[in-house]
C-alpha cells in the first residue's frame, strides 16, 4: 500500500481533464488507464475484468510521497494589526471535548520553529494557559492548573500588559441548564478560577506566523503548512484587543466587542443565512480592521453557542445561538495533495467506470484510482439505459472502519475480516474518517470529503462490513453482469444526478441504481421521482436506498455532509444540531421529513444482518399476468438461493412493501425472502418498543420484497429491495433465475412498446 | 463509560458469564460450532456467541480476524484499542478458510473465558 492517489473529481465528461494526485514511496511508478468491468476476485465468482484503455499519460512517473495533516482550524492572514500589539487581550467562549488530550490551540499568533509570539492554549494538564515567546528562546506559560471540564461551556480570557508582564487569566464555567452536558453548578465552581502573574518576556508578533484557531501552523519544507497542537472541541466569540481589557470589559464583549481596542471581534454566526451558511470556509471579522479567515479541513458549523437555549432547533431561525464552530484534530476534507499527471478524457471515450492502475514496478504495489465517466452534456445518448453510481452513499463509507466499533462483531453475526486496506487505514489515521466514524473527541464524523485516497472504493477491496462486497465492487457485479449481457447503458454518479436533475435521467428510457444508494440529496430524490413521474422506468438493484439526508458543498461537490439522529446509526447528532449547514435543510432520516424510501423505491429498509444471505420464494400474486413476465424463463419457486455475497440474493439489508410509509398500494409483491437468521434484526426507525422476538427467525417483517409496479406515463418500477442481489446475477455462468428476472424487466423497460397497464386499469 | 460505570458494567458482565452462559457450553455446542461456524445457529449457541462478540463493549483487545493473505489465508487478530497502531496479527493462529478462522476465534474465546479444558472439551 505504498502507492495510492485521488482524483480533483469523481465524474468526468469527455473532453474534460481529470487530476490525478499520487503519493509513491517507490521512486518510479506507472501509470495505465483502465476501464472496470469486474473488482470480484472470488475464485468462485466471474474473476477479475478490466481492460486497458490508450491515453497519453499511460507512462512512467517518478514517484514521491505525499502526506495528509489533518485537523481542522481558522487561519488569518498575518497582518500589521497582530503584530503592532503590545498589551493584548485574547477571548473566547470554549467548549472543549478532550482536555486531557495535552497541549491545544484555541486562539494563537505562534510559531513553532522560532518559538515566539502569544497565544492561547489548553496546556498540557488541560488547563487553560498563555504562552508568550520573545524570539530569544524564552517562552513563558501561565496557567490556571485547574483542567477545564470536557463538554462544557467555558469563558477563557487571558491578558498581557507589556509595562508590568502582568498576565492575568480567567477560566469560568458557563454551564446553564440547556447549553452541554451537565446542568449541575457544583461543577461549575470548582473548575472555575483566576490567575495574576507577571512574565520577563515580552511577545515577538513578527514571527510570520498567521492568527490561527485550533491548532498552530507548522511550516513544511514543501511550502505547505500543517496544523500542529490541534483542538477538539467548540470555540464561540473570540476576540482579540490592543489592550489590557478588565474582566467586566471583556463580559461586554461575548456580545458586544466595541471600541478602539478591538483588533479583531470573529462572529461565526455571520454567514448564516435562511439557506444554510452562505460561505462554509469564510470566517468574519465585524471589526473595522475586517481580518476575515478562512476554516480549512471544514470544521463543523450550525454548532449550538455558549448561549443555546434549546428553544430553537434550526440554527437559521436563531443564529445568535449558532456561534459556534466544532473543531476536530482528525477533521479532513482536503488531503492538498500536488498533482502527478492530468489527462484529458477523450471525446469518444465510452461513459463508464475507469481508473486510473499505478503501479511500482513488481506490481505488488498498487492502487487503482476511481473515476466515472458520464456522458457528454448536450449530446443525447445512444444507450437506453443508465446506472446511476451511487457516488454519495460512496463517499458516506469512504475509508470506514467497521472493525474498530464495539458492536459490530454482534450485527454482523461474524468477525469482520480485515483486510490490507484496513490495515493500512488502522496505522494511517490522517487518510480520514467515514461518515460512520467518530471523531477523537467521541462526536459523529459530518462531513466526507472524496479529495483523498479512498482505498475501499476501489475494484478487488473485499469490505469489513460484507462477507465479501460492499458498495462499489459489490456494484461492480451489476457492471459486470449489464456488461456480459450485452446492454448499452451509460454511467452517471450521484454528484451528476445532483447536479443536472431529472433532466439528465429523462434521456434514458431506465434508470438503475446500485446495491446500496442510501444517501440522498433532496436535488436527487427530485430528480428520481421526477424522472418516474414523467415515465422514466426505474430499476431499484439493491436495499437500504433513499434513506439519509445529505448535501454537497455548494463550490465543492467532492465533500458531502449529513447530520445523523432517529435511525440505525453509529452517531447522533447533539441537541439542536441535526441541520445541514450547507442549506439549513432539517437532516437525518428522509422518512422524518415525509419521504420513506417506499415512495421512491417501493419499499423501504425494514432489517439487517451481514453474516449469511437468503433467498426470495416466489408470492401467488406474482402468477397474476400483469406480472408473470417478468418470471418468463423461470421455473423455480426458491429465487437467489446462490450469489457471491452471503451465499444468496436476499441478504445485508432488507427493504420491505409497506403502504403506511408511501408503497403504492397497486403495487404487487412478486417474490418475498424467508429464513432469515436471528442476526437480521429489524432497524431502530422502524420500531417503537425493543421488544423479544423481532429478529429474522421469528418475525415476518424480517423480509425482503421483490416488487413491481406501473407509474405514470407508461412508466415502472422494480425493486430488488435486497444488498446482496446483484452478487447472484452471475452465478452459474449468468444463466439463473435472478439474472433471468433481471433481464426480463431490464429488457421489457428498454423496450418501445408501451407497458400496456396503467395504474387505472389496475385499479378497475 | 467512565470507572464508575465501568465498574458496574464488568460486575454485571461477569454474573452473565457466570450464570447465563457457562451453562450453555457444552460439547454438542461447540461441535455444532465446528461444523458450521459461520450462519444459522441454535439459541444457546447464538447466546454464547453474543457475549463473545460484544467484548464488554471494548475495542481494546478485541478479537479480529486478518485476511494475509486474499483467498487463502486468515490469521486470528487484535484490535490495539487505539487509531494509528497496528492490529495485531497472530501468525501462528493462521487457518486456510474464513469458516475455520471462525471457528479457531470461536475456541480461542472459550479458552479465554475458561471455558474449554485442556483435552478440548468444556469444563
Amino acid at each position: 500500500m505504498a502507492i495510492n492517489g485521488y482524483t480533483n473529481k469523481l465524474s468526468v465528461q469527455p473532453g474534460e481533464t481529470i487530476k490525478f494526485m499520487v503519493n509513491s514511496e517507490s521512486p518510479k511508478y506507472k501509470t495505465q488507464i483502465t476501464k472496470i468491468i469486474c473488482g470480484d476476485t472470488d475464485p468462485g465468482g466471474p474473476g477479475f475484468k478490466v481492460e486497458k484503455v490508450n491515453a497519453n499519460v499511460n507512462k512512467s512517473y517518478k514517484g514521491r510521497k505525499q502526506e495528509i495533516h489533518m485537523g481542522s482550524y481558522i487561519k488569518v492572514e498575518d497582518n500589521t494589526k497582530f503584530q503592532d500589539i503590545t498589551s493584548f487581550s485574547l477571548q473566547a467562549m470554549v467548549y472543549p471535548t478532550t482536555p486531557e488530550k495535552g497541549v491545544q490551540a484555541l486562539l494563537t499568533k505562534w510559531s513553532e520553529s522560532s518559538n515566539s509570539g502569544y497565544g492561547l492554549f489548553i496546556d498540557e494538564d488541560g488547563s487553560l494557559a498563555l504562552w508568550i515567546g520573545d524570539g530569544d528562546g524564552s517562552v513563558e506559560k501561565v496557567s490556571t492548573g485547574i483542567p477545564l471540564l470536557s463538554g462544557c461551556w467555558f469563558f477563557v480570557g487571558a491578558s498581557y500588559d507589556a509595562e508590568t508582564g502582568e498576565v492575568t487569566l480567567y477560566q469560568e464555567a458557563r454551564i446553564t441548564k440547556t447549553n452541554g452536558r451537565f446542568s449541575n453548578r457544583y461543577q461549575a465552581e470548582s473548575v472555575t478560577t483566576y490567575v495574576k502573574e507577571a512574565v520577563n518576556s515580552k511577545p515577538c508578533t513578527r514571527n510570520d506566523a498567521p492568527f490561527a484557531m485550533a491548532s498552530v501552523l507548522k511550516n513544511l519544507p514543501n511550502g505547505k503548512a500543517a496544523p500542529i497542537y490541534q483542538y477538539n472541541g467548540k470555540i464561540d466569540r473570540p476576540r482579540l484587543a490592543n489592550t489590557v481589557l478588565s474582566k467586566e470589559k471583556m463580559e461586554e464583549w461575548i456580545d458586544n466587542p466595541a471600541g478602539i481596542h478591538v483588533v479583531a471581534a470573529w462572529d461565526f454566526s455571520e454567514e448564516i443565512t435562511k439557506k444554510g451558511i452562505k460561505n462554509i470556509q469564510h470566517i468574519y471579522d465585524m471589526s473595522s480592521n475586517k481580518l476575515h479567515g478562512t476554516a480549512i479541513n471544514t470544521p463543523l458549523r450550525a454548532s449550538t453557542g455558549y448561549n443555546w437555549t434549546s428553544e430553537e432547533h434550526r440554527f437559521i431561525h436563531a443564529p445568535e445561538q449558532y456561534g459556534a464552530i466544532h473543531f476536530h484534530d482528525d477533521d479532513l476534507t482536503d488531503a492538498d495533495w500536488d498533482v502527478d499527471f492530468e489527462w484529458k478524457v477523450p471525446e469518444d471515450l465510452k461513459s463508464g467506470i475507469y481508473a486510473a492502475h499505478v503501479y511500482a514496478d513488481d506490481e505488488d504495489e498498487q492502487d487503482y484510482i476511481v473515476f466515472f465517466v458520464r456522458p457528454k452534456r448536450g449530446v443525447k445518448p445512444t444507450a437506453k439505459a443508465v446506472f446511476i453510481v451511487p457516488t454519495a452513499s460512496y463517499l458516506a463509507y469512504a475509508n470506514n472502519r467497521f472493525q474498530d466499533v464495539p458492536s459490530a462483531q454482534l450485527m454482523f453475526g461474524r468477525a469482520p475480516v480485515v483486510q490490507a486496506e484496513d490495515r493500512f487505514l488502522g496505522k494511517h489515521a490522517e487518510y480520514g474518517l467515514s461518515m460512520y466514524d467518530h471523531h477523537n473527541d467521541g462526536s459523529g464524523v459530518a462531513f466526507s470529503s472524496s479529495l483523498r485516497p479512498i482505498l475501499n472504493m476501489r475494484p478487488k477491496y473485499r469490505h469489513n462490513l460484507s462477507p465479501s462486497l460492499w458498495q462499489f465492487n459489490a456494484d461492480l457485479h451489476l457492471v459486470d453482469w449489464l456488461t456480459e449481457k450485452g446492454f448499452d447503458f451509460d454511467v452517471i454518479t450521484d454528484h451528476d444526478l445532483h447536479a443536472d436533475g431529472a433532466e439528465l435521467l429523462s434521456q434514458y428510457k431506465v434508470a438503475l441504481t446500485g446495491t446500496h444508494p442510501e444517501y440522498y440529496s433532496s436535488q436527487m430524490m427530485d430528480a428520481v421521482e421526477d424522472f418516474q413521474d414523467n415515465g422514466g422506468r426505474f430499476m431499484y438493484m439493491g436495499g437500504n436506498a433513499f434513506i439519509w439526508v445529505v448535501q454537497f458543498h455548494p463550490d465543492n461537490p467532492n465533500i458531502m455532509e449529513v447530520r445523523k439522529n432517529w435511525g440505525n446509526t453509529s452517531w447522533k447528532a447533539l441537541p439542536g444540531e441535526v441541520h445541514l449547514s450547507f442549506t439549513g435543510e432539517m437532516g437525518s432520516l428522509w422518512k422524518h421529513r415525509n419521504r420513506a424510501p417506499q415512495k421512491i423505491g417501493g419499499t423501504g429498509y425494514v432489517a439487517q444482518g451481514f453474516e449469511i444471505s437468503s433467498y426470495y420464494r416466489r408470492t401467488d400474486d406474482s402468477y397474476n399476468p400483469d406480472v408473470s413476465w417478468i418470471f418468463e424463463g423461470v421455473t423455480d419457486e426458491k429465487i437467489g438461493d446462490f450469489g457471491l455475497v452471503g451465499g444468496g440474493a436476499a441478504g445485508m439489508e432488507l427493504d420491505i412493501y409497506d403502504t403506511e410509509h408511501g408503497t403504492p398500494p397497486h403495487a404487487t409483491i412478486i417474490a418475498s425472502s424467508e429464513d432469515h437468521s436471528s442476526v437480521y434484526v429489524p432497524v431502530t426507525e422502524e420500531l417503537f418498543f425493543n421488544i423479544p422476538g423481532l429478529s429474522g427467525d421469528e418475525h415476518p417483517r424480517v423480509r425482503a420484497d421483490m416488487v413491481y409496479y406501473p407509474t405514470p406515463n407508461d412508466g415502472a418500477v422494480f425493486s430488488a429491495s435486497s444488498i446482496s442481489y446483484c452478487g447472484s446475477l452471475s452465478h452459474n455462468n449468468y444463466d439463473n433465475n435472478i439474472s433471468q428476472i433481471t433481464e426480463n424487466v431490464l429488457k421489457r423497460f428498454m423496450s418501445d412498446v408501451p407497458l400496456n397497464k396503467t395504474v387505472a386499469s389496475l385499479k378497475a | 463509560m467512565n470507572e464508575v460505570e465501568e465498574k458496574a458494567y464488568l460486575k454485571l458482565d461477569e454474573f452473565i458469564l457466570e450464570n447465563t452462559i457457562k451453562p450453555l457450553v457444552t460439547k454438542e455446542i461447540i461441535a455444532e460450532h465446528k461444523r458450521n461456524p459461520i450462519g444459522k445457529h441454535s439459541a444457546h449457541l447464538f447466546k454464547i456467541l453474543n457475549y463473545f462478540r460484544r467484548h464488554h463493549d471494548h475495542s481494546n483487545g478485541k478479537d479480529l480476524i486478518i485476511c494475509t493473505i486474499p483467498h487463502k489465508e486468515w490469521c486470528l487478530g487484535e484490535h490495539p484499542g487505539e487509531r494509528n497502531k497496528e492490529y495485531i496479527v497472530y501468525h501462528d493462529e493462521k487457518f486456510d478458510s474464513r469458516e475455520a478462522a471462525e471457528h479457531g476465534l470461536f475456541l480461542k474465546r472459550l479458552k479465554k473465558h475458561g471455558l474449554l479444558d485442556e483435552k478440548g472439551g468444556n469444563n
